[in-house]
């Protein structure tokens, strides 16, 4: 028993230790910075994203919500079948380029916590207790720990690249 | 047959007849805003579904706007189709069943 208590505060302080200070990216940029700046940060290859001049002048806001009639209201060129793909797979690398940045927590610690029923608390320092995620995760940890560690296992791939 | 069963059969079939008319009327980007996700899948675990955004890309397909349907589902470009389908099966029972296709 003794042995558990042990083992379990230096878990813990493991856990603790490792927590390193938030986010680098999200604190330099905001919503309003071009794509051609975000770009440049995230280390995102305008080419490989087959994005156009147009769209690496937008604010970030702007082109996460951008669609393919949209483009073509604001350019009067239309967009085509695979650049509309293209579009999406780009949003796609930059919404998460966006949420997720540096991490809090290395992933090995997230694993653990997550299999030792503390989901919640690895998803909750992910996304800075913002949002009901860390929410959901306390709940289904609470419904006999394993919906609690799938629901942090599958939140997971949001968190680490 | 039940009691005022052709009747109700009649109103099957305009409310089939008259659903495309209606979508046609409506703009094709009628269900592209707004911020309610009632998805499960989007909801819980932030994950798009293979059915996620299909409402909206069926209605663009309806107006020939195929960058669009293709941009919020590929799947439109199959389940289209099939919609076509089980409208045409449905809307030729119900003129039957009201004796307006004698076939």
């Amino acid at each position: 028993m003794k042995m558990k208590t042990v083992l379990f505060s230096l878990v813990c302080a493991f856990c603790c230790a490792t927590i390193s200070p938030s986010f680098a990216i999200t604190s330099a940029m905001n919503g309003e910075s071009t794509v051609a700046q975000w770009t440049s940060v995230t280390n995102v290859d305008p080419n490989a994203q087959a994005l156009s001049p147009e769209m690496l002048q937008m604010s970030l806001n702007k082109f996460l919500t951008l669609t393919p009639s949209k483009y073509k209201e604001m350019t009067g060129k239309r967009l085509g079948l695979r650049k509309s793909l293209a579009l999406k797979a780009a949003q796609k690398v930059m919404k998460s380029k966006v949420a997720g940045g540096e991490p809090e927590l290395s992933k090995g610690i997230y694993i653990l916590l997550a299999i030792l029923g503390l989901g919640f608390v690895g998803v909750g320092l992910m996304t800075d207790w913002k949002g009901n995620d860390w929410l959901y995760a306390l709940l289904l940890g609470v419904l006999c720990w394993l919906p609690g560690v799938i629901y942090a296992f599958v939140k997971m791939k949001n968190y680490y690249s | 047959m039940f009691k005022n069963q052709k009747k109700y059969i009649w109103l099957w079939l305009i409310a089939l007849l008259a659903t495309p008319f209606v979508l046609w009327l409506l703009p094709a980007n009628f269900f592209d805003e707004g911020d309610t996700i009632l998805c499960p899948s989007r909801l819980f675990f932030d994950i798009e579904c293979y059915g996620c955004g299909m409402t909206r890309a069926i209605m663009h397909v309806h107006h020939f706007d195929f960058d669009d349907a293709i941009y919020f589902n590929k799947g439109s470009l199959f389940v289209y189709p099939a919609l076509i389908l089980v409208w045409f099966v449905w809307t030729i029972k119900a003129a039957r069943q009201v004796d307006l296709l004698k076939v």
